[in-house]
């Protein structure tokens, strides 16, 4: 009885934790530079806040030497760069548009997302 | 300019207020060579000029307290591909150690000399225990770290699910070994063995993977290997040796036998041949005479010449094609986002059904249930495999736009490449596209009294300067024939009809049947005449003076070679063709007649061309409309795929959703062939990864033990998981092995 307490509480919580809770997001404030670390599989900071209209630079800073990390792709922004290993690089965005944009690695693993406002 | 001087972008971390702005400039500006240096508190850059090495620059920062990087716009080769061997050097050793245990264990299990958990047996295994530990931790550290950073981050990854397979498996044995009573006796088994083999398997999967990965991207490397890394200019009346950074716009370059053409430009001086095929697939060499456009990465094969830089860095035809492949590789097609949308949510899921399927083995298992939860859950973990699913579009695209791109096919992203498979029906301008788009005097007709020699002479002199296509013709053919023009007065164009000039005080009126009849011109039996060369598709120029019928001029542009061929290879694919002209009906048709048209659109005006495109997709048509991209460029719009056509200097590289470098209709049918070819591709790789994640975890979990009394072994998962994505990434490799049908010839 209690195994199966513990494990309809711990699909509860992979629901909760990977699903519902959210990560506190960075705020990006005028003319500031972001810097997203790539490192160990996660962008940091992954979730990541901003104004419509506003340029909001992002730089990346490759730390994982694997390929999975040598890209960075916003889909729904058709725009993408290559990230060199331990060298900064810089992507500028101007979205007008409010709503949320993921940015990912080439297969998805990687995870990222912008939320505009 | 001095040739040393160089700009760099450095990032600053660690600046914290303003005042380190000038700690830090002063810093840069201490290095010798440095004559300007700006730092951006608010973007944390510096921007240096000076003649000092970006290392120099790096060092005095971090000497004042900062760390310091080199920002750079793109990657540079030589250091990724150093960076790759590094990586997958430490992968193979990785492997490499995990193999070191995971050999001798295997080989006692299988002669059946397994110590036993009890008395002195146990000491053994707590070795074990402790070694595979120091395994995990160097051979599988990315995986825990990588899992825990993920999980902080609300995120789960293929790091999670390797690492809470072989923590689980591992936790599990060394528990075992400390309290063997924590299990009923027959559950007491150790997978300290599976722990190990499967870190040393995804490590081998991975190495695999990225060799293979390596050559996803020759098409890339290729492109950037064309771009040759320095210029000879001429500066104050000598020759020197650059770097093409520094070659500035109107410099003077000097080319010589077998060298490449270092940035795009116009020839001065001398005349040469250039081969272009690594840019426009076109095998044949070009003429280069003065006033001919070169391109940068091209190879001059035979003269010396002299040409000025018109497009340099950036702006150059090659770097504009990296661009563009570049972009397009990184794009998905629609086809690839269910995928990513199943892949944001797999991991979790995964997690979920093995929690389920542990507890399913709990409820309802056999004993010993220990065993049988811990082996279940753990093959479940290990077979689920996001990557195949994550890579499986990504990596064919990237084989297949830089596949296209050999053939001179630059595809601007992954929709246009799926969309190019669904067309129902290729719209071809006709001037330029099917024909040369140049226009050459094909037959003269004179009336009584004139000859041929004068006709073109009026006809000539009156068009000068004009820029209509059918005038060049006319100056042109006057210039073959040595014949001197004279000058003209009261130029008049009439549009859609024709001009009108005086010659030596004689009115000529030179233009369509609807001019001469406006003029009263009797024409005789030149209308028949007309009608003639109409059907032969030569477009026809009447000739009045003083509103008297001097002649006719059938002007005829030819058609390009391989236009007959491409047409024949689009019906043979099933596709309508449909040729879209200005011309009249009757010319327009006579060359569709020659190249095997379906059906014909004539007469219409160019900013006519969009609504006839959207007429036919209103009928159902999936339109794919090809045209020379600057005229044209509404008409590209409206098709489902505009597809621009040019001949590599000219060509409108952003016009269409595809772009032909080679003039050649040819071109068409290649990038129907690779889009289809890669679109399958991806078919199959996705196919394949949900085929394999569909299928391995519910086998993993135990689905066919009821049946059949089978359950996998975690080493297998181990595996078949590793192999996986390695499977996909050398599938998407196959289409390096495309060929065009026009390539053969």
């Amino acid at each position: 009885m209690l195994i199966n307490l513990v494990g309809i509480l711990l699909i509860a919580f992979i629901i909760w934790w990977f699903w519902l809770a959210k990560p506190k997001a960075k705020l990006s404030q005028q003319n500031e530079v972001i810097d997203v670390i790539a490192d160990n599989g996660v962008y940091s900071p992954s979730l990541i806040q901003a104004h419509a209209g506003q340029p909001l630079t992002l730089r990346f800073i490759r730390k994982d030497s694997s390929p999975c990390a040598e890209k960075v792709i916003f889909a729904d922004l058709n725009k993408s760069a290559d990230l060199p290993l331990d060298h900064p690089q810089d992507i500028t965005l101007t979205i007008d548009q409010p709503g949320s944009y993921e940015f990912t690695c080439q297969m998805g693993m990687y995870r990222g997302k912008l939320l505009i406002q | 300019m001095s040739a040393t001087l160089s700009h760099h972008r450095l990032s600053i971390s660690g600046m914290s207020c303003a005042g380190c702005v000038a700690t830090v400039e002063d810093a840069l500006k201490s290095v010798p060579g440095v004559q300007q240096a700006t730092v951006n508190f608010a973007e944390h850059t510096a921007d240096v000029e000076g003649s000092a090495a970006s290392e120099q620059l790096i060092k005095a920062v971090t000497n004042a307290g900062y760390e310091a990087a080199e920002l750079r716009t793109e990657a540079d080769q030589q250091t990724k591909e150093a960076i790759e061997s590094s990586h997958y050097k430490q992968l193979l050793i990785k492997t490499l150690v995990a193999a070191i245990l995971a050999v001798p264990l295997v080989g006692i299990s299988v002669l059946g000399a397994m110590p036993s958990l009890e008395g002195p047996g146990r000491l053994f295994w707590a070795a074990v225990s402790g070694l595979s530990l120091l395994v995990l931790v160097f051979s599988g550290q990315q995986f825990f770290v990588g899992a825990w950073k993920a999980f902080r981050a609300h995120n789960a990854n293929m790091d999670t699910l390797i690492a809470l397979g072989t923590g689980t498996a591992w936790l599990y044995s060394t528990a075992i070994v400390i309290y063997p009573d924590l299990v009923p006796p027959l559950a007491r088994h150790v997978y300290f063995e599976a722990a190990v083999i499967i870190i040393g398997l995804i490590n081998f999967g991975s190495a695999l993977e990225m060799r293979a990965r390596g050559k996803t991207s020759e098409a890339i490397k290729r492109l950037i290997g064309l771009q040759p890394k320095s210029a000879r200019v001429i500066r104050n009346g000598k020759e020197q040796d650059i770097a093409i950074d520094e070659v500035g716009l109107d410099e003077t370059i000097r080319v010589r036998p077998g060298e490449k053409i270092p940035v795009d430009g116009i020839v001065i001086e001398g005349h040469s041949t250039v081969d272009e095929a690594m840019l426009t697939g076109e095998p044949i060499p070009v003429e280069k005479t003065p006033g001919s456009e070169v391109v940068g990465g091209t190879i001059n094969k035979s003269g010396s010449f002299l040409y000025q830089a018109k497009r340099v860095g950036k702006d150059t035809t090659l770097a504009n094609i990296i661009e563009m492949v570049r972009r397009a590789q990184n794009s998905k097609p629609a086809i690839g986002r269910l995928a990513d949308r199943i892949a944001a949510v797999f991991v979790p899921t995964v997690l979920i059904i093995a929690v389920i399927t542990s507890l399913t083995w709990y409820n309802f298992g056999p004993d010993p249930k220990a065993s049988f939860v811990l082996v279940s859950t753990v093959t479940v973990l290990i077979i689920a495999c996001p990557c195949a699913l994550g890579l499986a579009t990504p990596i064919s695209i990237m084989v297949g736009v830089g596949k296209a791109a050999e053939f001179g096919v630059l595809i601007r992203n992954g929709d246009a490449l799926q969309r190019v498979g669904q067309l129902t029906t290729i719209v071809l301008d006709k001037t330029g596209t099917i024909t040369q788009g140049q226009p050459a005097v094909g037959t003269i007709v004179p009336a009584k009294g004139w000859s041929e020699d004068q006709l073109l002479q009026l006809a000539a002199s009156v068009e000068v300067g004009s820029e209509h296509p059918l005038a060049e013709a006319l100056v042109n053919a006057a210039h073959e024939q040595k014949i001197t023009l004279k000058p003209h007065h009261e130029f008049e164009s009439i549009a859609g009809h024709g001009v009108t000039a005086k010659i030596d005080g004689q009115h000529i009126a030179l233009g369509n049947a609807k001019l001469m009849n406006d003029l009263n011109v009797l024409m005789f039996d030149l209308p028949e005449y007309a009608d003639d060369l109409a059907q032969q598709g030569q477009t026809t120029v009447y000739i009045a003076v003083n509103t008297k019928i001097a002649g006719i001029i059938g002007v005829a542009d030819p058609i390009k070679d391989g236009s007959i061929q491409a047409i024949e290879r689009m019906h043979r694919a099933g596709l309508k063709v449909v040729m879209i002209s200005g011309d009249s009906r009757s010319a327009a048709q006579a060359v569709a007649n020659k190249v095997g048209i379906d059906e014909v659109i004539a007469e219409v005006l160019p900013q006519d061309k969009a609504s006839k495109v959207s007429a036919l997709q209103r009928r159902g048509d999936v339109v794919g409309m090809v045209g020379d991209g600057i005229n044209d460029a509404p008409a590209l719009a409206q098709a489902d795929v505009g597809i621009a056509i040019g001949t590599g200097t000219d060509v409108a590289i952003e016009a269409g959703d595809i772009t032909l470098m080679r003039g050649s209709l040819l071109g068409v049918m290649d990038a129907i062939a690779i889009s289809k070819a890669t679109v399958r591709n991806i078919k199959q790789n996705l196919f394949g990864a949900f085929v394999y994640n569909s299928l391995g975890i519910p086998i993993a979990a135990g689905v066919l033990y009821p049946l059949f009394g089978v359950l996998l072994n975690p080493v297998v998962a181990g595996a078949a998981m590793a192999m996986s994505s390695v499977t996909v990434v050398s599938n998407a490799n196959r289409l390096r092995l495309f060929s065009s049908d026009s390539s053969r010839g």
